[in-house]
């Protein structure tokens, strides 16, 4: 679904480059789920946010397979990466996942709405399923600043898999959470992906929540081994 | 403690300089809108003293013909002082322009002002032995100019002459005026090429826009001049009055001069129109004080919180902060003074041509005190500022606090409670002052409260008019429904500057439906007084009618006189009773018995002199309704006679009480007149133009037709409406820029939602238009807030402002295409202040925005 080839990425500060990523290469299958470790500032953050087409590599390619083609994602323009986020990533972060001034409900419909333009009822009944799945369905017409922060993350899971994206990329889910949330919502993330054949990269410092994904990724030095 | 503290806030500069950048321009803006206003103010108030003022010192008394038919002659003046009546001076006066190469290099004509200097110097260095008085020269300071004036215009001479004395800007004006022109003599001229003395300046405000030279260069330079008056020096005894009455000619009279009630009355007037125009100016800039101050404040949160962890109390955070408000305050006081008083030269020309319209004074230039100007400035710029600060800074408190208790529902209701409790009040006192105030200021001060009344229902139900709104949103428009939700929310953040908005929003619907209705107004009436094909001003007898009779031609003189009523001055002119202007008079009021179509009576009682006609100004001025009785002098004959009042018509821009009687009251031999309406057919009109150039009069020059008449009234209305309209835009522009302040601050809170649905696929571009209808919206919703208050706002200025400061009225006309302009300019306006802040958001790459929030 997804092949990384020999990508590349570095940052100049104050006059010093810093290599981030060094002819890095992945791929991974829709329904895959991997995790991804590492020290702080190793650059986990920034694959994320290449497989997001938010950020572009200096060299290498990352490819795409839509439908019958493959499409190199470090060439895209603004408006097709924001295509590309529409209808094919859905993102989690660690905090901010949830807009504040609309309900749960609304909140999760939202990408359903961007992504399709209409909201039927056969999306009614998904995300009444998601929701109920997450356990977070009898809260739907509250607003996020009322839900605890494991609920949050919850719905924010439910938000990130509304519009049925092939690929769901998370950024340390569940870094706000205590030991218990934690648990609870990282299993919750894979189990739900795997449910909706929802390929999972997760970033994480945890080896507890890694330990969960089929893939152990581990990046140092600017390079990734399987753990 | 504090020095530390200090530094970490100056280097907090570096990473807010926009912040900053917004405060200081928002404080200079304040400063120089007051300083402008205060240099306009007193400038326009000298000019204004001077018109009052005499020439020289301790007159009391002056010698004028005793009509407007009448003229002071020379040999007049040569008789009385021959008769032993050395105390007299004469004065000459003529309006003219300047002009060099031929070409005319003034605007406006300007004031020559002839004196005899030499009897004054003569009288002033001799024993005042035969006036009573007391000249001595104590007094001096209040009169344009003293001894070393007057021996400087009779003795000095250059080797172009005599010397003429003038305002050092009137001087400048004429010079650059001359350098436009490229003119390679630069000797200023009069129409037909005699050279004026040489200028030179006299740093007088007073001088206004006049040039004071002795007489004989006044006469050697417009040879046709009249004496205006003869001025008697020193106070004079009563046998000395009785002399001086005995001796005069019937042709002459002697005024004292004791208008003092009268000019502090008009001066007051127009101190407060103009402290008003400042205050709204300065009220609108201190809440993009207090937005500034916030943007400020939120964009050091951060560390603030550091220095409070770090032990720095509460107070000494305050007091510092303080301390960079009364600094940033002294920056941009000089600043903004300096700004101020470049913007009151720009606006020099339009004030005065206003302020002239209005009061019918001469303004010229004003001296600037800069140390005063300052230190008005600074002090009520430094209270405002301080004022402005602590809301601010207080919020700032409760931030550096763990519990926010501003969200708590009780504290909310409560807030609500105190709203609606403010609401009340205002509209309480608001309405006993519309209904009692006698004095012009409590009416500006009903006016203000109207405007806050206005800001507290804003308050209490803006989000509730928001979700109404929200609820038309349909459920296929996700994006735009999720921004009016979060406009609710922004609602309670931007309170303040949706106030300013809310404020600069009234008070344009208000004032443009003002002008409107006044436009309209003025128009239609206009329209049907000047019922006359043509129209003749001069004021001295060509035999015209006698021309018009010739050719057939129907011709009205209009005859003034001038006389009193309770003590105070009021006009008595002519108005004939055709069918014609019949139907030219516009009322505002008819006495009871000519109410129901009566008015075929009206003008039978009016013919057979039983009634009179009063304008809006008498009425309104001695309330008089119409149906009432006044004794007035019979225009002639000058006996006293009951009239009854048949009705009270419209008379826009005058600012005298009027009465109108019938033509044959007047008569045409003894009574004045400036005005002779034509009516005629081609035929007639050009064989009286013939008859006319025949005589040697230019016809071209002399008569206006009606539609030249209508349009060129209209053009001085629309010029006077201009402040009007500035100040507007002004106010408009200021609030919109407490809106960009606070969207500022605001664009920080709602970051992490628009990165969030940035990361849904929605395009940048898309995001700034729901940025951008969110912030539209809040401004709809309190211009749909500002329309019925300003609605109210025009009446109140129209029935009450208009009332009591110019003692006229008129219908209130409601346009919709009006209201509608100020809805479109308003948003205009902010669509153009928050873009910058807007597409610097915008341009703000979504993955920086990522980093930063988590």
């Amino acid at each position: 679904m997804i092949s990384i080839d020999n990508i590349s990425k570095s940052y100049t500060d104050a006059g010093e480059t810093r290599v981030i990523l060094n002819e890095l290469s992945l791929s991974f299958e829709q329904g895959d789920s991997l995790s991804i470790q590492g020290a702080s500032g190793s650059g986990k953050s920034t694959l994320l946010h290449l497989l997001a087409a938010l950020d572009k590599p200096d060299s290498g390619k990352i490819m795409l397979q839509h439908e019958d083609c493959m499409l190199n994602l470090s060439t895209f323009s603004e408006k097709q990466a924001d295509q590309y986020r529409k209808h094919h990533v859905g993102l989690i972060f660690q905090r901010f996942n949830l807009i504040d001034c609309i309900s749960v409900w609304d909140n999760v419909k939202l990408p359903i709405q961007i992504s399709k333009g209409t909201y039927g009822e056969e999306s009614d009944a998904f995300l009444k399923e998601l929701l109920s799945s997450l356990g977070v369905y009898q809260h739907r017409h509250k607003l996020p600043n009322r839900l605890s922060g494991g609920e949050q993350q919850r719905v924010a899971i439910a938000r990130g898999l509304a519009h049925k994206p092939p690929l769901l990329l998370a950024d340390e889910p569940t870094g706000n959470l205590d030991g218990k949330n934690s648990d609870s919502v990282s299993h919750l993330l894979v189990e739900t992906c795997k449910a909706q054949n929802t390929a999972l990269l997760m970033v994480t410092h945890s080896q507890k929540v890694a330990r969960l994904t089929e893939q152990q990724w581990y990046l140092e030095d600017a390079r990734l081994r399987a753990i | 403690m504090y020095w530390p503290f200090l530094g970490v806030l100056l280097a907090s500069y570096r990473n807010s300089k926009f912040s900053l950048l917004m405060l200081l321009c928002s404080l200079i803006i304040a400063c120089s809108g007051l300083s402008a206003v205060l240099v306009i103010n007193s400038s326009a108030k000298q000019s204004y003293s001077s018109n009052e003022q005499f020439l020289v010192p301790n007159v009391f008394h002056q010698i004028i013909p005793a009509g407007n038919d009448k003229i002071l002659t020379k040999q007049d003046y040569a008789n009385l002082r021959r008769a032993g009546f050395t105390e007299l001076i004469a004065i000459a006066q003529t309006q003219q322009h300047v002009f060099v190469e031929g070409k005319r290099i003034t605007q406006r004509r300007i004031e020559y002002t002839g004196i005899d200097t030499y009897a004054l110097l003569s009288y002033l260095s001799v024993p005042k032995a035969l006036s009573s008085t007391s000249t001595e020269n104590d007094n001096e300071d209040s009169s344009l100019l003293n001894t070393g004036n007057f021996s400087q215009l009779a003795f000095s001479s250059t080797d172009r002459g005599s010397v003429a004395l003038l305002h050092p800007e009137l001087h400048q004006n004429l010079i650059d005026a001359a350098k436009v022109i490229q003119a390679n003599d630069g000797e200023f001229k009069t129409e037909d090429a005699r050279i004026l003395p040489q200028l030179q300046s006299l740093e007088n405000a007073a001088l206004g826009n006049d040039i004071i030279m002795d007489i004989s260069n006044l006469f050697a330079l417009y040879p046709d001049s009249q004496l205006s008056s003869l001025l008697v020096i020193g106070e004079l005894s009563p046998t000395r009055v009785r002399r001086i009455k005995e001796e005069l000619p019937e042709h002459l009279s002697l005024q004292q001069l004791n208008t003092a009630a009268q000019t502090s009355e008009l001066t007051n007037s127009f101190h407060l129109n103009l402290m008003a125009m400042a205050l709204l100016m300065f009220v609108v800039c201190l809440f993009i004080v207090v937005n500034a101050v916030n943007l400020l404040l939120h964009a050091r949160l951060a560390w603030l919180k550091i220095c409070r962890q770090l032990g720095i109390g509460r107070q000494q955070l305050f007091l510092v902060q303080l301390c960079e408000v009364v600094i940033l305050t002294l920056i941009a006081t000089i600043a903004g003074m300096l700004l101020g008083i470049e913007l009151a030269k720009l606006a020099s020309p339009t004030v005065q041509s206003t302020l002239e319209n209005l009061y019918q004074v001469n303004v010229g230039f004003g001296n600037i005190s800069l140390t005063g100007l300052f230190i008005q400035v600074f002090f009520i710029s430094l209270l405002g500022c301080v004022a402005a600060s602590i809301l601010p800074l207080q919020k700032l408190n409760q931030d550096l606090s763990s519990t926010k208790s501003s969200d708590h529902p009780a504290r909310q209701k409560l807030w609500t409670r105190i709203t609606w409790g403010l609401f009340i009040a205002f509209s309480f006192t608001g309405f006993l002052l519309l209904n009692f105030a006698q004095a012009l200021w409590m009416l500006l001060i009903a006016t203000a409260c109207v405007i806050l009344a206005g800001c507290c229902v804003l308050l209490v139900n803006y989000p509730l008019a928001l979700k109404q709104i929200n609820k038309l949103i349909p459920s296929s428009m996700p994006l735009l429904s999720m921004s009016a939700k979060q406009s609710m929310a922004l609602s309670g953040k931007t309170k303040i500057a949706c106030c300013a908005f809310f404020i600069a929003a009234t008070s344009n619907i208000g004032m443009n439906l003002m002008v409107d209705s006044f436009r309209g107004a003025t128009f239609t009436w206009l329209e049907q007084r000047l019922s006359a094909d043509y129209y003749i001003y001069s004021n001295t007898e060509l035999g015209i009618n006698d021309i018009a009779a010739a050719s057939g031609v129907i011709i009205h003189q209009r005859f003034d006189n001038y006389t009193k009523y309770q003590g105070k001055d009021i006009q008595q002119f002519s108005y004939p009773s055709t069918p014609r202007y019949q139907e030219a008079m516009s009322f505002y009021d008819l006495a009871p018995a000519f109410q129901q179509n009566n008015i075929q009576n009206l003008w039978a009682s009016f013919e057979e002199k039983n009634g009179v006609l009063i304008n809006q100004q008498f009425a309104f001025g001695f309330d008089v309704g119409a149906g009432d009785q006044i004794a007035i002098p019979h225009p002639s004959t000058g006996q006293l006679n009951n009239y009854l009042v048949l009705g009270i018509i419209y008379d826009f821009g005058n600012p005298s009480p009027q009465v109108l009687m019938p033509v044959d009251m007047f008569d045409p031999s003894t009574s004045a007149f400036f005005i002779y309406s034509i009516q005629a057919n081609p035929e007639q009109l050009s064989s009286f133009k013939k008859a006319l150039e025949a005589k040697g009069l230019d016809a071209q020059d002399r008569m206006i037709s009606t539609s030249e008449l209508l349009k060129l009234s209209m053009k001085a209305f629309d010029d006077t409406f201009i402040i009007t309209d500035g100040l507007n835009i002004v106010t408009l522009l200021v609030a919109a820029l407490s809106l960009a302040c606070a969207i500022v601050v605001i664009m920080n809170d709602v970051r992490p939602q628009n990165m969030l649905v940035r990361s849904l696929g929605v395009s940048a571009f898309k995001t700034q238009i729901l940025a951008l209808f969110q912030y539209l919206l809040l401004c709809f919703v309190a211009l749909i807030f500002a329309t019925p208050f300003g609605i109210l706002l025009s009446w109140v200025l129209i029935f009450e402002i208009n009332y009591q400061a110019f003692s006229w009225t008129y219908p209130l006309l409601l346009s919709a295409s009006k209201i509608a302009k100020v809805y479109v300019t308003s948003l205009c306006v902010v669509c153009i202040v928050i873009a910058i802040p807007l597409i610097r958001a915008g341009k703000r790459p979504l993955i920086s925005d990522i980093r930063q929030m988590n």
